[in-house]
């Protein structure tokens, strides 16, 4: 018996891959996703390593996504 | 039986602020536009990001192609406008030789050279400055 819990072939490693999966699994499901960002601050590094400096970024608004579904011939 | 695919809507009103540098981010369905009064400087903010190893740098033109073949894909189209007008145009509904030259990827066009002049001579200024602020400082630690 497969065990639920065990990783499976082809599981997702990074966020790019996740974001694809995710994006096939809500096409067609008419699902949305919607953000509110309200004084989100990012902080991001200029380079590489611990101490690396950082630019501030920050984010005020709203982000909706839905998905629209097509036939395709 | 015809197969089924699936287009992003968007529905968009995201203000930023990179760095000190003014963004704002609209659009309903599938036309984004990002508005800036400083592109150089959005522009100069964004390809010195150092993103995780998993999304990938963004920079470069090659980079910009990237995002443009994706976002063709999905059926989004972004427009960046300054403050002389539309500068360059990536992603869905776009079909361009000089993009795809400078960048990869058809799915980029640029405006009119009196729109992009200012912000090109603007990003070469910056980024002249911060070479010969690199040679200086390499200097001085000798």
């Amino acid at each position: 018996m497969a065990d639920e819990n065990a990783p499976m072939e082809g599981q997702s490693s990074n966020f790019a891959d996740i974001g694809k999966e995710m994006w096939s699994f809500l096409t067609g499901r008419q699902a949305a996703i919607n953000y509110q960002f309200v004084d989100l601050k990012i902080e991001v590094p200029r380079s590489t390593g611990a101490e690396a400096p950082r630019a501030t970024w920050l984010l005020n608004g709203t982000l909706r996504i839905t998905t629209e579904e097509n036939a395709a011939s | 039986m015809p197969g089924r695919t699936g287009r992003l809507v968007v529905d968009a009103d995201v203000r930023m602020v990179l760095n000190g540098h003014p963004a704002h981010l609209t659009g309903t369905g599938q036309d984004l536009r990002v508005t800036t009064d400083a592109p150089a400087d959005l522009w100069t903010e964004l390809t010195r990001a150092e993103l995780p190893s998993g999304i990938g740098s963004v920079n470069g033109p090659r980079a910009i192609g990237r995002v443009a073949d994706e976002l063709d894909r999905q059926g989004i189209s972004v427009a960046v406008v300054g403050p002389s007008g539309e500068l360059v145009r990536i992603g869905a509904r776009v079909s361009s030789r000089l993009g795809r030259i400078v960048t990869g990827s058809a799915a980029v066009t640029f405006g009119s050279a009196r729109t992009v002049a200012p912000t090109v001579l603007a990003v070469v200024k910056q980024s002249a400055t911060a070479v010969v602020d690199r040679i200086r400082s390499r200097w001085r630690r000798r």
